[in-house]
C-alpha cells in the first residue's frame, strides 16, 4: 500500500466517493456528513482524557488502513458460538461486507428483519430511522464514535416486530483480513414484548493478524421485551479494536449481555446500559483473558433512569505474560430511580507477576431509596488450593487450570445458553499456560 | 436544645458573619505575583533558599491548569490577600464574640479556655500554663514542637533535608499554590525511641500563626518513636478567606509509629483543597483519620506511600455534608515494597442536598509482592436531593497481592427507623442514633473530649432533618 493512498484513506473527497457507493436514503445521507465534519473536526483522544490516560494508542495510525472496496478472499475461521446448536439465521461479513445471510422461513414471514445493516435499510428506510435517529450511542462521545458514524458499511440489523418470540438463537461471524479495517455497526431493535438470542463473534485469519475494528452496537429492547446478546471478541493479536456499545431498555424489559474479550493488541470498548423503562433489568456478565503485551481497556456504565429497576454486572478477568486489563465500571443512579438495586463486581486473577490489573469501579448516586453496592478482588491462585487439589492426586499444572477454569465459572454460570459457555470455556482453556 | 432555634443545625450557624476590628501591621496586596511571594519572603526574614523555593513554586503554580475532575472550583486567585500579618498577639476579646457563636461553643461542650482561643481571642487564653510545662518536659526529650516558620531559622538543617521531599510543588497546582505563599503550620521532630503519650494538639500551641490559610506541617518521626497528632477541632472555624490550602508532609521512619487526625469543619463558604501525604519506612505504621463536615468543597485525600517492607497504612475517612457541600474526599494508600498492608474505612453521609463522594486510589507497584490491601466505603443518603459517588481506582502491578474493594450506598433503613421509634423515640433521634451508630469506628478512634464533642456536632447536623 502506498502513502499517498494510505493517507487518504478517510479524506473528505474518499467520503464522498465512500457515500456515492452507498445508495442510501437522504436522511442517513445527511447525518453521515454531519457526523464525517465532526470526525474531521475532533481531536484524536489522548492521555489527557480521563478515559484514554491508562490505554496507550500513539503507536496507532489510522492512516495505515482503509475502509475495504470489496470482501476479503481469504477463508473465514470456523465459528465458536454455533457449534451444536439450531439456528434460526445466520451470517457472515468480511471486512464490513456480507458474504451471506439466512433467516428461516417461519420467522421472515413473522416480519423479521435480520442482515445486512446496509441492504435493510435500503430496502426499510422509513421503518428503520425511528431507531437511528434515537442516536442510542452520541456520535459525537469521542472521535471513533464520530468516524464509525460516518463511515460505517455492511453491518447487522437484527429487527423482531412486536411480540415475536424467536426460540432459536441467531448468529453472525465478522471476519476481518489480516491489516484490513471493519467498520461494522450493529442494530438490534425488540418491539414491545418481543423476544431474540443473538450470538456474534469476531475473527481472524491467524492468531498474530493485525487489522482495525471501529465500531458501534446498538441494542434497543422496547416494553417487555427479552434480548440475550452475547458478543465474543476473538481478534488476532495485533488487532486495534474500538468499539462503542450501548442497550437501552424498556419497561419490564430485560437484557441479558455477555461479552467475551479474548482477542486484539489494544481494546477501547465503552460497554453502556441504560435501564430507561420502570422495572428493566439488566445483567451484565464479562469474561476477559490476556496474554502477552495484549492490553484491554472496558469501560462499563449502567445507568439507572427510571425506578424499581435492577442491574447486576459481573467482570471477571484473568492475567497472562505482561498483558493488562482496563476495567472502570459505573453505576449511575438518576434522581427519579428510587428503588433501585444496582450491583457491580470485577474480579482479577493475577497469573503473573509482570500482568497489570486496573480496577476501577464507581457510583455516582442521586436518589436516595436505593441499594448499589460493587466490589473489586485482584489475587493470584490461592496456593492452599493448589495443595488441596494436589492432596487429591492433581499436578500442580492441572491443579492451577483446574482452579483459573473455576474463577471463570462464576460468570459462566449466569449465561443461560450451553454452547455460549462452552466456546468461552474452550477458548480460555486454550489460552491457559502451564504454570510451574 | 432550648437555645437555639429549631431547625438551625450548624451548617447555618456557619453563616453569621464574622468580623473584628483590627488593623494589620502588614497587609499584602491582593492577588499572587512574584512581588508578593518576595514581600511575603522578607517579611518572614527568611533565609535566601526559602524566597528562591517560594518563587520556582509560584512559576509552577501558574504553569499548572486546574484540575479537571473533582468538583467545580470556582476561585478568582487574584481576589485573594495570601498574607495578612496581625498587629500584635492580641486580637479580639470575647465579648466581640456573636451570642450565636457562643451558644454553639456551649452547646457542643467545648470548654471556656478553647473556646476563646477557637473564637480567636488568643490574649486570654488559659492554656499557656499548661502548654509551658508540657513544652519543657518534651523538650527534654528532644522533642521539637514548633510551627513551621520558627523551624526555618531555629532548625534550617533538619527541616531542609525532608521539606518539600514528600510533596514537592510540582505535585499538584494547589500544592505549589502553598508552596510560594505559605505561613505557619506546625513543625515536629520525634527522636528515636521517644513515645508521646498524649496527643499533640495543634491549637494547643500559643501561635499567631498556626492556624492560617496556607499552612504547612511537616512530621518526622524518627526510628521506633511514635506521636499522635489532632489538627483542626469539632467547632466551626470562622475565617474571612475563601480558600484554604495545606500541604502536610509526614516522614515515618523504620518501626515509627505516626497517627494523624484531623476534623476539618471550616465555614460553609470555604474551599478547602489539601494535599496530605506519608511515608512510611520499613515496619512503621501510619494512620490518618480524618473527618470532614465543614467547607463549600473539599479535596483531600490523605495518602501513605509505604516504602520499605513491612510497612503499614490505614486511613478512616469520614464525610458529612449537607446543602451546598461537596465533600470530595477519600484517601491513597501505595505499595512501594513487599509485605506492605494496608487499610481504607470511609464512611460518608448525605443530607439535604449535599454531596459526599469518595474518591480512592489503592496502587501496588511491581515488586510489591505480598501486598495486602482491604478497602471498604460505606455511604448513606438522608433524603432524595442529595447525592453520593465512589471512584476508588485500583491498580495492580504485582501478581502475588490480595486486594479487595467493597462499597455500599443506602439510606435508614425502614425497618431500623420502625424498631426505634417503637421504642418511644422520636424519628429525629432515631436517625441520629442511626448516623451515630454508622459513624462509630471513627469515634472510637477519637481522644476522649474530641469523641464527645463529634457525637453533639451529629446531633446539631441532623436537627431538622427527619429521616
Amino acid at each position: 500500500m502506498s502513502q499517498a493512498i494510505a493517507s487518504a484513506a478517510f479524506s473528505p473527497a474518499a467520503f464522498e466517493a465512500h457515500l456515492a457507493s452507498q445508495n442510501e436514503p437522504a436522511w442517513l445521507r445527511e447525518r453521515r456528513q454531519a457526523s464525517h465534519a465532526a470526525f474531521e473536526e475532533m481531536p484524536m483522544p489522548g492521555m489527557g482524557d480521563e478515559e484514554w490516560m491508562r490505554t496507550d494508542i500513539r503507536l496507532f495510525h489510522l492512516d495505515r488502513y482503509c475502509p475495504p472496496a470489496e470482501a476479503p478472499s481469504e477463508s473465514i475461521a470456523e465459528p465458536l458460538l454455533s457449534r451444536g446448536v439450531e439456528l434460526g439465521g445466520d451470517m457472515v461479513r468480511a471486512d464490513g461486507h456480507l458474504l451471506t445471510s439466512s433467516l428461516a422461513e417461519k420467522w421472515a414471514s413473522q416480519g423479521v428483519l435480520y442482515g445486512s445493516l446496509r441492504v435493510l435499510v435500503a430496502e426499510h428506510g422509513d421503518l428503520l430511522r425511528p431507531f437511528f435517529e434515537r442516536q442510542v450511542v452520541d456520535a459525537r462521545y469521542d472521535r471513533f464514535a464520530a468516524l464509525s458514524d460516518a463511515w460505517w458499511s455492511g453491518g447487522t440489523l437484527l429487527y423482531v416486530p412486536r411480540g415475536v418470540v424467536i426460540d432459536e438463537p441467531l448468529h453472525m461471524i465478522s471476519a476481518m483480513s489480516d491489516g484490513g479495517a471493519d467498520l461494522g455497526r450493529t442494530l438490534v431493535v425488540l418491539e414491545d414484548g418481543a423476544e431474540a438470542t443473538l450470538l456474534a463473534e469476531t475473527a481472524s485469519p491467524n492468531e498474530e493478524a493485525g487489522g482495525m475494528h471501529c465500531g458501534t452496537v446498538e441494542l434497543i429492547v422496547g416494553d417487555n421485551a427479552f434480548l440475550r446478546y452475547v458478543n465474543l471478541q476473538n481478534w488476532g493479536s495485533k488487532a486495534w479494536h474500538f468499539s462503542h456499545q450501548k442497550a437501552v431498555i424498556g419497561r419490564d424489559a430485560r437484557i441479558q449481555w455477555t461479552i467475551g474479550a479474548l482477542g486484539s493488541r489494544v481494546a477501547k470498548v465503552n460497554q453502556h446500559v441504560a435501564l430507561a423503562g420502570e422495572g428493566a433489568d439488566a445483567q451484565v456478565n464479562g469474561v476477559m483473558f490476556t496474554e502477552g503485551k495484549q492490553h484491554l481497556s472496558y469501560h462499563t456504565l449502567q445507568h439507572h433512569q427510571a425506578p424499581h429497576c435492577h442491574s447486576n454486572l459481573l467482570y471477571n478477568g484473568g492475567l497472562q505474560d505482561k498483558s493488562r486489563i482496563v476495567w472502570r465500571g459505573m453505576i449511575k443512579v438518576d434522581t427519579e430511580a428510587q428503588l433501585t438495586d444496582g450491583f457491580q463486581r470485577n474480579d482479577s486473577l493475577m497469573l503473573d507477576p509482570d500482568a497489570r490489573s486496573d480496577s476501577i469501579p464507581g457510583l455516582e448516586i442521586k436518589a436516595d431509596d436505593v441499594r448499589c453496592t460493587h466490589g473489586s478482588t485482584a489475587g493470584r491462585v490461592d496456593e492452599e488450593m493448589i495443595f488441596y487439589a494436589r492432596c487429591r492426586g492433581y499436578t500442580r499444572q492441572e491443579a492451577i487450570r483446574t482452579i483459573v477454569a473455576g474463577f471463570f465459572q462464576q460468570v459462566y454460570d449466569r449465561i443461560t445458553i450451553p454452547s455460549v459457555r462452552e466456546a468461552l470455556g474452550q477458548a480460555v482453556g486454550q489460552r491457559i499456560r502451564e504454570y510451574e | 436544645m432550648a437555645s437555639v432555634e429549631s431547625g438551625s443545625p450548624v451548617g447555618e450557624i456557619n453563616k453569621y458573619d464574622f468580623r473584628t476590628e483590627t488593623t494589620p501591621v502588614f497587609k499584602a496586596e491582593k492577588g499572587v505575583n512574584a512581588a508578593i511571594v518576595n514581600q511575603i519572603s522578607e517579611m518572614k526574614n527568611e533565609p535566601e533558599w526559602m524566597r528562591q523555593f517560594r518563587l520556582k513554586s509560584l512559576e509552577i503554580f501558574e504553569s499548572k491548569p486546574m484540575p479537571r475532575w473533582g468538583g467545580a472550583i470556582d476561585i478568582d486567585f487574584n481576589d485573594i490577600y495570601y498574607y495578612l500579618k496581625p498587629t500584635n498577639k492580641q486580637g479580639r476579646t470575647w465579648d466581640d464574640v456573636p451570642d450565636e457563636i457562643k451558644e454553639t461553643f456551649d452547646r457542643l461542650g467545648i470548654p471556656e479556655a478553647e473556646k476563646k482561643y477557637l473564637a480567636g481571642v488568643k490574649a486570654q487564653f488559659e492554656s499557656e500554663v499548661v502548654y509551658g510545662s508540657l513544652e519543657a518536659e518534651l523538650g527534654k526529650q528532644g522533642v521539637i514542637f514548633t510551627d513551621t516558620d520558627t523551624a526555618v531559622r531555629e532548625h534550617p538543617d533538619l527541616l531542609r533535608e525532608y521539606f518539600a521531599t514528600i510533596i514537592p510543588p510540582t505535585d499538584n497546582k494547589f500544592a505549589a499554590l502553598n508552596s510560594a505563599v505559605w505561613s505557619g503550620g506546625s513543625f515536629i521532630y520525634v527522636p528515636p525511641g521517644v513515645h508521646i503519650e498524649y496527643p499533640l494538639q495543634a491549637y494547643f500551641r500559643i501561635n499567631a500563626e498556626n492556624m492560617g490559610q496556607f499552612e504547612r506541617t511537616l512530621i518526622i518521626v524518627d526510628e521506633g518513636a511514635s506521636v499522635h497528632y489532632v489538627e483542626g477541632c469539632t467547632a466551626p472555624m470562622y475565617s474571612s478567606e475563601s480558600l484554604h490550602s495545606a500541604v502536610v508532609e509526614i516522614v515515618v521512619k523504620k518501626h515509627g509509629r505516626c497517627r494523624y487526625t484531623t476534623i476539618q469543619n471550616w465555614a460553609n463558604n470555604i474551599y478547602n483543597l489539601v494535599t496530605k501525604r506519608a511515608f512510611a519506612y520499613e515496619g512503621a505504621l501510619m494512620e490518618w483519620i480524618d473527618g470532614n463536615l465543614g467547607s463549600k468543597l473539599t479535596m483531600k485525600y490523605p495518602a501513605v506511600y509505604m516504602m520499605e517492607p513491612g510497612a503499614r497504612g490505614e486511613i478512616l475517612s469520614i464525610a458529612f455534608s449537607s446543602a451546598g457541600q461537596h465533600q470530595d474526599a477519600g484517601a491513597k494508600v501505595v505499595h512501594c515494597a513487599p509485605n506492605t498492608t494496608s487499610q481504607i474505612i470511609s464512611k460518608s453521609i448525605s443530607k439535604n442536598g449535599g454531596r459526599s463522594s469518595y474518591r480512592g486510589l489503592c496502587k501496588v507497584l511491581p515488586g510489591a509482592h505480598n501486598a495486602k490491601s482491604n478497602v471498604v466505603c460505606d455511604a448513606l443518603i438522608l433524603d432524595p436531593q442529595s447525592r453520593s459517588d465512589t471512584y476508588p481506582y485500583i491498580e495492580v502491578d504485582e501478581q502475588d497481592v490480595s486486594i479487595g474493594h467493597e462499597a455500599s450506598v443506602s439510606r435508614i433503613g425502614e425497618e431500623q427507623m420502625f424498631y426505634l421509634t417503637s421504642r418511644g423515640l422520636s424519628e429525629a433521634e432515631a436517625s441520629t442514633m442511626i448516623v451515630n451508630g454508622f459513624i462509630e469506628p471513627l469515634i472510637k478512634e477519637l481522644p476522649m473530649e474530641y469523641a464527645v464533642e463529634m457525637n453533639r456536632l451529629i446531633e446539631l447536623q441532623m436537627e431538622g432533618s427527619v429521616g
